[in-house]
């Protein structure tokens, strides 16, 4: 863990109820049944994953610009821009299937346990890292992090924390990527931007409109030895703000 | 089996031959190189050949199917046209209605209009109609922040997205004395010469090219397009058995559809140019967006439209 312990504000985003997840399979039911259940859940999960996939190439023909890395396996922290709850999903519909196997969105939980449908596609088709900042929550949003880090999985993050409803490109960035950064050294940290969502679907407005979605990802950056945390985060706000295609109007 | 079936087979058969020829030449001239060496130009060649292979598909099944197809095919190449476009225009937030109303009731209903063969409202439906009142609907929204720029880029994108694209399918609406339901034929005209004369402008562009038409805008040369619209004017030539136009009529119509189709390129050369992108978008292989692939036809469309329309009804 980093020398920094996280302050629960400076993450992403936020609840899961202790144990969440396992409430699904009542301990009542026979093994093979809920063996059954299981495949079926993943089945349905895979179901979902495709047709979200499909959908958001049929609207906004989204694609990947592979400006800075390969489209190969290999751990990453994929940090994006946010301007819509579209944006985790269109960076997940544009990796290959093996990356996107393990991929895991870090999300938050008040958002993807509000109801029975989230709580479905959220942990089981995106297969998130619910992360839950209240203070007095005791599973810190670090340690589920760190923890997801080390089983090898790769990570979607968002480090502006909330949705940039301002006019500005990007919002401050939360001190979570940097405490990841010191954490664990080795892994990629690798600039996402993802473009054209704020036109797609502006704030307030009920239909989407079907403009070309593009998802750049940029060359990974590192956390310098003995580079302090604010000149990280403005390093790596620089570096993803670096990977916006250029169009003038 | 009528005998415009039987033409439209043979045209699309036809044109598989030249596939598989052009595919084979691709592939001996792939075995010929050295082991381990990628020749780039060879690369893209191969991969614009794939494209075309699923481009006569497409408009071969669309044809077969007849008119439903071929109305569903471009009213699709259109979708995808407009989007591509509206990608690169002028927006702001206050725009969103009017371009909402312009991808889901203006491209449709364009496309309905032409298909039930009302040309007195499919000819100003775009230009009369959505050109007035989407600009009223972006006001009601009260931002005047470069409105204008707004309001004329996004009538462009209809125009050149909808309208013009939707002229291809509408010349199926023509009727002319003694051609009967065989206008399904003009279509595959159309594409087929005016795609052609691209080719092999861009074939003698590269080979005999020397005076650039708009140098700093496109590798266009005079040299190229002569080439590529006589080039056109003889496909034409051959292909005027499926047209009422007879041989120099055909020859004719096929020279000034080529013709307005290569300088429409460099109209939507010099938008791609001002915007600073190189392709309209990704989505067909080697060749860039739909625009990028159609920007001929589209010009092409109307102009052959309306002549056939003015000469032989």
């Amino acid at each position: 863990m980093s020398a920094n312990p996280s302050d629960p504000s400076d993450i992403i985003a936020l609840p899961l109820s202790p144990g969440g997840g396992a409430f699904f399979f009542s301990n009542a039911l026979p093994f093979a049944k809920v063996g059954f259940m299981k495949f079926l859940r993943q089945f349905a999960a895979r179901i979902v994953g495709q047709s979200i996939r499909i959908f958001a190439r049929a609207i906004t023909a989204v694609r990947a610009d592979w400006k800075g890395i390969e489209p190969v396996p290999r751990q990453r922290v994929y940090f994006a821009n946010h301007t819509s709850n579209a944006d985790m999903p269109m960076i997940w519909s544009v990796l290959p299937p093996s990356m996107r196997r393990t991929v895991r969105p870090v999300a938050a939980a008040d958002y993807w346990l509000k109801n029975k449908l989230r709580a479905f596609v959220g942990p089981e088709v995106f297969n998130c890292v619910l992360v839950d900042r209240r203070p007095e929550v005791k599973d810190k949003p670090m340690d589920k992090i760190i923890a997801a880090l080390d089983e090898g999985s790769s990570l979607i993050i968002f480090p502006e924390g909330n949705r940039n409803m301002t006019d500005d490109p990007l919002l401050p960035f939360k001190a979570g990527l940097y405490n990841m950064g010191v954490a664990r050294p080795e892994v990629d940290l690798v600039p996402t931007w993802v473009a054209n969502l704020t036109e797609i679907m502006p704030k307030g407005e009920i239909i989407p409109l079907p403009l070309i979605c593009t998802v750049t990802f940029g060359e990974p950056i590192h956390v310098r030895d003995g580079e302090s945390k604010d000149d990280f985060l403005k390093r790596a706000s620089d570096a993803l703000l670096d990977q916006r295609p250029e169009i003038r109007t | 089996m009528t005998s415009t079936m039987t033409d439209i087979l043979l045209l699309t058969f036809g044109s598989f031959g030249i596939l598989i020829g052009l595919t084979f030449l691709g592939e001996v001239l792939r075995a010929r190189e050295e082991p381990g060496f990628v020749n780039p130009v060879l690369d893209t060649y191969m991969t614009r050949v794939q494209s075309w292979w699923g481009m006569v598909a497409f408009v071969g099944f669309a044809l077969i199917l007849g008119r439903i197809g071929v109305m569903v095919l471009f009213a699709f190449a259109s979708f995808a046209a407009l989007r591509e476009f509206l990608t690169l225009t002028t927006k702001a937030q206050a725009d969103h209605l009017s371009l909402t109303l312009g991808f889901f009731a203006v491209l449709p209903l364009q496309y309905v209009f032409v298909g039930l063969g009302w040309d007195g409202l499919y000819a100003i439906f775009i230009p009369v109609y959505a050109f007035l009142l989407l600009p009223i609907v972006s006001a009601l929204r009260g931002n005047p922040d470069r409105f204008l720029m707004r309001v004329a880029e996004t009538q462009w994108a209809l125009m050149i997205a909808v309208f013009c694209v939707s002229h291809v399918p509408a010349l199926m609406n023509l009727d002319i004395a003694g051609y009967g339901d065989r206008s399904l034929l003009l279509v595959a005209f159309l594409v087929m010469v005016v795609q052609f004369g691209d080719l092999l402008e861009y074939f003698f562009g590269r080979r005999i090219g020397k005076t650039k038409i708009a140098p700093g805008l496109s590798p266009k040369t005079w040299e190229g397009v002569l080439c590529g619209v006589g080039s056109a004017m003889l496909v034409g030539a051959l292909l005027n058995w499926i047209t009422p136009f007879g041989v120099f009529g055909a020859m004719a119509m096929a020279g000034v559809a080529s013709l307005v189709g290569m300088f429409g390129s460099l109209v939507v050369a010099s938008i791609k140019r001002d915007r600073g992108v190189k392709d309209w978008s990704h989505l067909i292989p080697g060749q860039g967006g739909f625009v990028d692939q159609l920007d001929s036809v589209i010009f092409a469309a109307p102009i052959f439209y309306h002549l056939t329309k003015y000469f032989y009804t």
